[in-house]
Protein backbone atom coordinates (compact mmCIF):
# COMPACT_ATOMS: atom_id res chain seq x y z
CA UNK A 1 0.00 0.00 0.00
CA UNK A 2 1.44 3.27 -1.51
CA UNK A 3 1.68 5.78 2.03
CA UNK A 4 1.79 8.84 -0.54
CA UNK A 5 0.42 10.98 -2.91
CA UNK A 6 1.36 9.74 -6.19
CA UNK A 7 0.89 12.68 -7.93
CA UNK A 8 2.55 14.75 -5.72
CA UNK A 9 5.54 12.38 -5.88
CA UNK A 10 5.84 12.18 -9.28
CA UNK A 11 6.40 16.00 -10.37
CA UNK A 12 9.38 15.42 -7.45
CA UNK A 13 10.99 12.25 -9.08
CA UNK A 14 10.34 13.11 -12.11
CA UNK A 15 12.47 16.46 -11.30
CA UNK A 16 15.18 14.30 -9.53
CA UNK A 17 15.26 12.63 -12.67
CA UNK A 18 15.27 15.54 -14.84
CA UNK A 19 18.34 17.29 -12.73
CA UNK A 20 20.17 14.22 -13.32
CA UNK A 21 19.95 13.21 -16.81
CA UNK A 22 19.02 16.64 -18.14
CA UNK A 23 16.54 15.29 -20.33
CA UNK A 24 13.13 15.57 -19.79
CA UNK A 25 11.78 12.56 -21.86
CA UNK A 26 14.43 10.37 -20.27
CA UNK A 27 13.72 11.86 -16.66
CA UNK A 28 9.88 10.59 -17.45
CA UNK A 29 10.72 7.32 -18.35
CA UNK A 30 12.95 7.10 -15.23
CA UNK A 31 10.00 8.35 -13.14
CA UNK A 32 7.76 5.96 -14.56
CA UNK A 33 9.89 3.43 -14.20
CA UNK A 34 10.67 4.46 -10.60
CA UNK A 35 7.01 3.89 -9.84
CA UNK A 36 6.85 0.63 -11.88
CA UNK A 37 9.85 -1.20 -10.01
CA UNK A 38 8.40 0.54 -6.61
CA UNK A 39 4.96 -0.89 -6.86
CA UNK A 40 6.19 -4.61 -8.10
CA UNK A 41 8.79 -4.92 -5.06
CA UNK A 42 7.13 -3.13 -2.21
CA UNK A 43 3.66 -2.43 -1.67
CA UNK A 44 3.38 -2.17 2.30
CA UNK A 45 5.36 0.64 4.27
CA UNK A 46 5.67 3.82 5.96
CA UNK A 47 5.84 6.88 4.02
CA UNK A 48 9.64 7.23 5.55
CA UNK A 49 10.72 3.98 3.83
CA UNK A 50 8.06 4.62 0.34
CA UNK A 51 10.22 7.59 0.03
CA UNK A 52 13.56 6.35 0.70
CA UNK A 53 13.16 3.22 -1.86
CA UNK A 54 11.15 5.67 -4.27
CA UNK A 55 14.46 8.22 -4.26
CA UNK A 56 16.93 4.90 -4.25
CA UNK A 57 15.35 3.44 -7.54
CA UNK A 58 14.85 6.63 -9.06
CA UNK A 59 18.73 7.45 -8.31
CA UNK A 60 20.42 3.87 -9.48
CA UNK A 61 18.21 3.98 -12.64
CA UNK A 62 19.47 7.72 -13.38
CA UNK A 63 23.29 5.97 -12.98
CA UNK A 64 22.57 2.94 -15.44
CA UNK A 65 21.03 5.76 -17.41
CA UNK A 66 23.95 8.41 -17.30
CA UNK A 67 26.34 5.17 -17.73
CA UNK A 68 24.46 4.46 -21.03
CA UNK A 69 23.90 7.49 -22.40
CA UNK A 70 25.79 10.83 -22.90
CA UNK A 71 23.29 13.11 -21.27
CA UNK A 72 22.43 16.39 -22.44
CA UNK A 73 22.83 20.07 -21.73
CA UNK A 74 20.24 20.89 -19.47
CA UNK A 75 20.28 24.58 -20.92
CA UNK A 76 18.77 23.12 -24.64
CA UNK A 77 16.06 21.32 -23.43
CA UNK A 78 15.15 23.53 -20.42
CA UNK A 79 11.62 25.75 -21.19
CA UNK A 80 12.68 28.34 -18.34
CA UNK A 81 11.30 29.81 -15.69
CA UNK A 82 7.61 31.11 -15.33
CA UNK A 83 8.26 34.42 -13.80
CA UNK A 84 10.07 36.72 -16.21
CA UNK A 85 11.21 39.10 -13.47
CA UNK A 86 13.27 36.02 -11.84
CA UNK A 87 15.23 34.82 -15.00
CA UNK A 88 18.29 37.10 -14.35
CA UNK A 89 18.26 35.70 -10.78
CA UNK A 90 17.49 32.17 -11.68
CA UNK A 91 20.26 32.12 -14.58
CA UNK A 92 22.51 33.34 -11.90
CA UNK A 93 21.60 30.73 -9.19
CA UNK A 94 21.89 27.83 -12.12
CA UNK A 95 25.12 29.08 -13.07
CA UNK A 96 26.28 28.94 -9.21
CA UNK A 97 24.68 25.45 -8.86
CA UNK A 98 26.25 23.91 -11.58
CA UNK A 99 29.68 24.61 -9.64
CA UNK A 100 28.31 23.17 -6.88
CA UNK A 101 29.24 18.94 -6.71
CA UNK A 102 26.63 16.00 -7.35
CA UNK A 103 26.12 15.60 -4.24
CA UNK A 104 25.88 19.28 -2.79
CA UNK A 105 23.44 19.91 -6.12
CA UNK A 106 21.09 16.99 -5.21
CA UNK A 107 20.96 17.80 -1.19
CA UNK A 108 19.51 20.98 -2.33
CA UNK A 109 17.63 19.85 -4.58
CA UNK A 110 16.04 17.27 -2.15
CA UNK A 111 15.66 19.62 0.59
CA UNK A 112 14.47 23.03 -1.29
CA UNK A 113 12.80 21.99 -4.32
CA UNK A 114 11.61 18.38 -3.17
CA UNK A 115 10.80 19.07 -0.05
CA UNK A 116 11.90 15.98 1.42
CA UNK A 117 12.32 15.89 5.36
CA UNK A 118 15.95 16.11 6.75
CA UNK A 119 14.98 12.57 8.41
CA UNK A 120 14.06 11.20 5.00
CA UNK A 121 17.14 12.25 3.31
CA UNK A 122 19.09 10.83 6.05
CA UNK A 123 17.45 7.39 5.46
CA UNK A 124 18.24 8.34 2.08
CA UNK A 125 22.19 8.21 2.07
CA UNK A 126 22.68 6.31 5.21
CA UNK A 127 23.77 9.19 7.52
CA UNK A 128 22.37 10.78 10.48
CA UNK A 129 19.99 14.09 10.47
CA UNK A 130 22.48 15.65 11.75
CA UNK A 131 25.41 14.89 9.11
CA UNK A 132 22.48 16.03 6.70
CA UNK A 133 22.29 19.43 8.17
CA UNK A 134 25.60 20.30 8.04
CA UNK A 135 26.07 19.06 4.38
CA UNK A 136 22.78 21.27 3.53
CA UNK A 137 24.86 24.02 5.59
CA UNK A 138 27.84 23.72 3.77
CA UNK A 139 25.86 23.34 0.33
CA UNK A 140 24.40 26.39 0.95
CA UNK A 141 27.46 28.08 1.86
CA UNK A 142 29.31 27.23 -1.11
CA UNK A 143 26.42 28.14 -3.40
CA UNK A 144 26.61 31.62 -1.73
CA UNK A 145 30.27 31.98 -2.32
CA UNK A 146 29.88 31.47 -6.06
CA UNK A 147 27.25 33.73 -6.58
CA UNK A 148 29.20 36.47 -4.41
CA UNK A 149 31.75 35.33 -7.05
CA UNK A 150 29.26 36.34 -9.59
CA UNK A 151 28.50 39.62 -8.07
CA UNK A 152 24.86 38.14 -7.82
CA UNK A 153 24.32 37.46 -4.16
CA UNK A 154 23.36 40.99 -3.50
CA UNK A 155 20.36 40.86 -6.35
CA UNK A 156 18.98 37.82 -4.03
CA UNK B 1 11.58 29.03 3.59
CA UNK B 2 13.53 32.53 3.16
CA UNK B 3 14.38 34.06 0.23
CA UNK B 4 17.23 32.28 -0.83
CA UNK B 5 15.80 29.37 -0.14
CA UNK B 6 13.00 30.30 -2.41
CA UNK B 7 15.59 30.99 -5.48
CA UNK B 8 16.97 27.70 -5.14
CA UNK B 9 13.86 26.21 -5.49
CA UNK B 10 13.13 28.24 -8.16
CA UNK B 11 16.23 27.23 -9.77
CA UNK B 12 15.36 23.19 -9.48
CA UNK B 13 12.11 24.57 -11.58
CA UNK B 14 11.62 21.26 -14.52
CA UNK B 15 9.90 21.41 -17.46
CA UNK B 16 6.48 19.84 -17.14
CA UNK B 17 5.90 16.25 -17.33
CA UNK B 18 3.75 15.32 -20.44
CA UNK B 19 2.23 11.60 -19.52
CA UNK B 20 1.44 12.09 -16.19
CA UNK B 21 -1.88 11.75 -16.30
CA UNK B 22 -2.09 9.08 -18.62
CA UNK B 23 0.44 7.30 -16.30
CA UNK B 24 -1.27 7.91 -13.04
CA UNK B 25 -4.68 6.68 -14.55
CA UNK B 26 -3.03 3.64 -16.11
CA UNK B 27 -1.03 1.97 -13.25
CA UNK B 28 -3.11 0.18 -10.55
CA UNK B 29 -0.60 -0.07 -7.73
CA UNK B 30 -0.81 -3.48 -5.93
CA UNK B 31 -2.65 -3.11 -2.65
CA UNK B 32 -2.24 -5.09 0.28
CA UNK B 33 -5.18 -5.08 3.00
CA UNK B 34 -4.37 -4.27 6.46
CA UNK B 35 -6.26 -8.00 6.95
CA UNK B 36 -3.91 -9.55 4.46
CA UNK B 37 -0.72 -7.95 5.97
CA UNK B 38 -1.63 -9.37 9.48
CA UNK B 39 -2.59 -12.67 7.82
CA UNK B 40 0.77 -12.85 6.35
CA UNK B 41 2.09 -11.93 9.19
CA UNK B 42 0.93 -14.61 11.57
CA UNK B 43 3.01 -17.07 9.75
CA UNK B 44 6.22 -15.67 11.30
CA UNK B 45 5.19 -15.59 15.02
CA UNK B 46 7.01 -18.32 16.16
CA UNK B 47 5.80 -22.36 16.36
CA UNK B 48 6.60 -22.05 20.20
CA UNK B 49 4.42 -19.03 21.04
CA UNK B 50 1.10 -20.71 19.18
CA UNK B 51 2.60 -23.73 21.33
CA UNK B 52 2.45 -21.87 24.77
CA UNK B 53 -0.89 -20.40 23.67
CA UNK B 54 -2.77 -23.80 23.05
CA UNK B 55 -1.16 -25.65 26.13
CA UNK B 56 -2.37 -22.62 28.42
CA UNK B 57 -5.88 -22.60 26.36
CA UNK B 58 -6.18 -26.22 26.93
CA UNK B 59 -5.31 -25.64 30.90
CA UNK B 60 -7.80 -23.24 30.96
CA UNK B 61 -10.88 -25.25 29.41
CA UNK B 62 -9.55 -28.44 31.78
CA UNK B 63 -8.85 -26.65 34.76
CA UNK B 64 -12.22 -26.81 36.27
CA UNK B 65 -12.95 -30.85 36.00
CA UNK B 66 -9.41 -31.08 37.88
CA UNK B 67 -9.24 -28.16 40.32
CA UNK B 68 -12.90 -27.86 40.93
CA UNK B 69 -12.56 -24.76 43.22
CA UNK B 70 -9.12 -23.30 42.91
CA UNK B 71 -9.87 -23.18 39.10
CA UNK B 72 -9.35 -19.17 39.35
CA UNK B 73 -6.03 -18.99 40.94
CA UNK B 74 -4.53 -21.73 38.79
CA UNK B 75 -6.36 -19.03 35.91
CA UNK B 76 -4.64 -16.03 37.27
CA UNK B 77 -1.19 -18.26 37.63
CA UNK B 78 -1.04 -18.66 34.00
CA UNK B 79 -2.21 -15.16 33.13
CA UNK B 80 1.77 -13.73 33.46
CA UNK B 81 2.87 -16.94 31.15
CA UNK B 82 0.77 -15.78 28.23
CA UNK B 83 1.52 -12.13 28.92
CA UNK B 84 5.30 -13.28 28.80
CA UNK B 85 4.65 -14.72 25.28
CA UNK B 86 3.33 -11.33 24.24
CA UNK B 87 6.34 -9.74 25.83
CA UNK B 88 8.86 -11.83 24.03
CA UNK B 89 7.57 -12.23 20.58
CA UNK B 90 7.00 -8.30 19.97
CA UNK B 91 10.72 -7.98 21.15
CA UNK B 92 12.04 -10.80 19.13
CA UNK B 93 14.30 -8.59 16.99
CA UNK B 94 16.04 -7.11 20.04
CA UNK B 95 16.20 -10.20 21.70
CA UNK B 96 18.19 -11.68 18.63
CA UNK B 97 19.72 -8.40 17.61
CA UNK B 98 17.92 -8.82 14.47
CA UNK B 99 16.23 -4.89 14.70
CA UNK B 100 18.61 -2.96 12.04
CA UNK B 101 18.69 -5.87 9.60
CA UNK B 102 14.83 -6.33 9.60
CA UNK B 103 14.07 -2.34 9.59
CA UNK B 104 15.98 -2.96 6.23
CA UNK B 105 13.60 -5.82 4.56
CA UNK B 106 10.56 -5.37 2.56
CA UNK B 107 8.05 -4.10 5.66
CA UNK B 108 8.83 -2.11 7.61
CA UNK B 109 10.19 -3.21 11.22
CA UNK B 110 7.12 -0.79 13.07
CA UNK B 111 4.72 -2.51 10.45
CA UNK B 112 5.78 -5.94 11.37
CA UNK B 113 5.66 -5.61 15.06
CA UNK B 114 2.44 -3.39 15.76
CA UNK B 115 1.33 -6.36 13.38
CA UNK B 116 2.81 -9.25 15.83
CA UNK B 117 1.70 -7.18 18.48
CA UNK B 118 -2.36 -6.86 17.29
CA UNK B 119 -2.33 -10.54 16.33
CA UNK B 120 -0.77 -11.70 19.77
CA UNK B 121 -2.82 -9.00 21.43
CA UNK B 122 -6.01 -10.71 19.73
CA UNK B 123 -5.18 -14.30 20.97
CA UNK B 124 -4.63 -13.28 24.20
CA UNK B 125 -7.62 -11.26 24.14
CA UNK B 126 -9.55 -15.04 23.21
CA UNK B 127 -8.07 -16.19 26.01
CA UNK B 128 -9.23 -14.60 28.40
CA UNK B 129 -12.19 -14.01 26.72
CA UNK B 130 -12.51 -17.72 27.71
CA UNK B 131 -11.12 -17.69 31.03
CA UNK B 132 -12.66 -15.54 32.63
CA UNK B 133 -16.46 -16.93 32.48
CA UNK B 134 -14.45 -20.15 33.68
CA UNK B 135 -12.97 -18.42 36.15
CA UNK B 136 -15.83 -16.59 37.47
CA UNK B 137 -18.31 -19.66 37.45
CA UNK B 138 -16.10 -21.50 39.63
CA UNK B 139 -15.57 -18.99 42.31
CA UNK B 140 -17.13 -17.57 45.36
CA UNK B 141 -16.13 -14.05 44.33
CA UNK B 142 -18.23 -11.79 42.53
CA UNK B 143 -17.82 -11.38 38.79
CA UNK B 144 -15.76 -8.11 38.83
CA UNK B 145 -13.83 -9.13 41.56
CA UNK B 146 -13.22 -12.77 39.65
CA UNK B 147 -12.57 -10.78 36.26
CA UNK B 148 -9.83 -8.24 37.95
CA UNK B 149 -8.45 -11.31 39.24
CA UNK B 150 -7.64 -12.82 35.64
CA UNK B 151 -6.53 -9.45 33.61
CA UNK B 152 -4.69 -7.79 36.86
CA UNK B 153 -1.83 -10.44 36.12
CA UNK B 154 -1.75 -10.11 32.76
CA UNK B 155 -1.56 -6.12 32.64
CA UNK B 156 0.98 -6.50 35.15
CA UNK B 157 2.88 -8.85 33.59
CA UNK B 158 2.67 -7.45 29.96
CA UNK B 159 3.63 -3.70 31.33
CA UNK B 160 6.37 -4.68 33.51
CA UNK B 161 7.97 -7.07 30.89
CA UNK B 162 7.09 -4.28 28.15
CA UNK B 163 9.58 -1.96 29.92
CA UNK B 164 12.11 -4.84 30.59
CA UNK B 165 12.77 -5.74 26.78
CA UNK B 166 13.37 -1.97 26.15
CA UNK B 167 15.99 -1.33 29.26
CA UNK B 168 17.54 -4.51 28.74
CA UNK B 169 18.89 -5.86 25.34
CA UNK B 170 19.24 -9.15 24.04
CA UNK B 171 19.01 -12.87 26.25
CA UNK B 172 19.30 -10.73 29.18
CA UNK B 173 15.96 -9.12 28.34
CA UNK B 174 14.37 -11.90 27.64
CA UNK B 175 15.69 -14.01 31.24
CA UNK B 176 14.63 -10.88 32.99
CA UNK B 177 10.82 -10.77 31.48
CA UNK B 178 10.83 -15.06 32.00
CA UNK B 179 11.58 -14.37 35.86
CA UNK B 180 9.22 -11.23 36.09
CA UNK B 181 6.19 -13.81 34.91
CA UNK B 182 7.06 -16.90 37.13
CA UNK B 183 7.46 -14.24 40.62
CA UNK B 184 3.86 -12.64 38.97
CA UNK B 185 2.53 -16.11 38.75
CA UNK B 186 3.92 -17.43 42.19
CA UNK B 187 2.15 -14.54 43.99
CA UNK B 188 -0.81 -14.98 42.14
CA UNK B 189 -0.75 -19.09 43.56
CA UNK B 190 0.12 -17.37 47.06
CA UNK B 191 -2.59 -15.02 47.09
CA UNK B 192 -4.69 -18.24 47.29
CA UNK B 193 -4.26 -19.15 50.79
CA UNK B 194 -4.15 -15.88 51.76
CA UNK B 195 -0.47 -15.58 52.32
CA UNK B 196 -0.37 -11.64 50.78
CA UNK B 197 -4.17 -11.26 51.88
CA UNK B 198 -4.93 -9.27 49.15
CA UNK B 199 -7.70 -11.10 47.34
CA UNK B 200 -10.46 -9.06 45.69
CA UNK B 201 -13.75 -8.74 47.31
CA UNK B 202 -11.42 -7.56 50.35
CA UNK B 203 -9.64 -4.81 48.53
CA UNK B 204 -11.30 -4.25 44.95
CA UNK B 205 -10.66 -0.66 44.98
CA UNK B 206 -7.35 -1.90 45.08
CA UNK B 207 -7.39 -4.11 42.47
CA UNK B 208 -9.55 -1.75 40.34
CA UNK B 209 -6.57 1.24 40.42
CA UNK B 210 -3.60 -1.33 39.98
CA UNK B 211 -5.66 -3.17 36.73
CA UNK B 212 -6.15 0.53 35.37
CA UNK B 213 -2.12 1.76 35.92
CA UNK B 214 -1.07 -1.75 34.82
CA UNK B 215 -3.26 -0.99 31.48
CA UNK B 216 -2.06 2.05 30.91
CA UNK B 217 1.38 1.27 31.29
CA UNK B 218 1.23 -1.31 28.95
CA UNK B 219 -0.51 0.65 26.49
CA UNK B 220 2.19 3.89 26.92
CA UNK B 221 5.44 0.82 27.10
CA UNK B 222 3.98 -1.09 23.56
CA UNK B 223 3.75 2.66 22.20
CA UNK B 224 7.20 3.72 23.35
CA UNK B 225 8.58 0.78 21.80
CA UNK B 226 7.29 1.32 17.93
CA UNK B 227 8.15 4.61 18.43
CA UNK B 228 11.74 3.44 19.17
CA UNK B 229 12.42 1.63 16.22
CA UNK B 230 12.17 4.94 14.36
CA UNK B 231 15.43 6.29 16.41
CA UNK B 232 17.37 2.63 15.13
CA UNK B 233 18.57 4.38 12.68
CA UNK B 234 20.45 6.90 14.60
CA UNK B 235 22.02 4.87 16.99
CA UNK B 236 24.93 3.64 14.82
Amino acid sequence: MASFDIKEQYDKIYRYCYFKLSDRYLAEDITQETFLKYYEHYDFMSETKSLKYLYTIAGNLCIDEYRRTKPTNLDEDYEGPIHEDRVVENVSIRNALSKLTDEEREILLLRYANDVQVSVIGKIYGISRFAVRRKIMAAKENLEKELRKEGAYEQI
Amino acid sequence: MNRFEDEIKAAFEAPKPKRKEEFINLIKPSKMSVGRFLLSQMGYIRKSTWTVFTLILICIILAPFVLDYATLWFISALMPILAMSLVTESARSERYNMAEMEAATRFSLRSVIMARMVILGGINLIAILIAAPIGIKYCSFNSFSSGLFVVTPFFITSSIGLSIVRKIKGQAGFYAVMAEAFVVSMLMLLNKNSVLGIVPPESVRLWSIVTVVAIVATIKQGIGMINNLEDITWSW
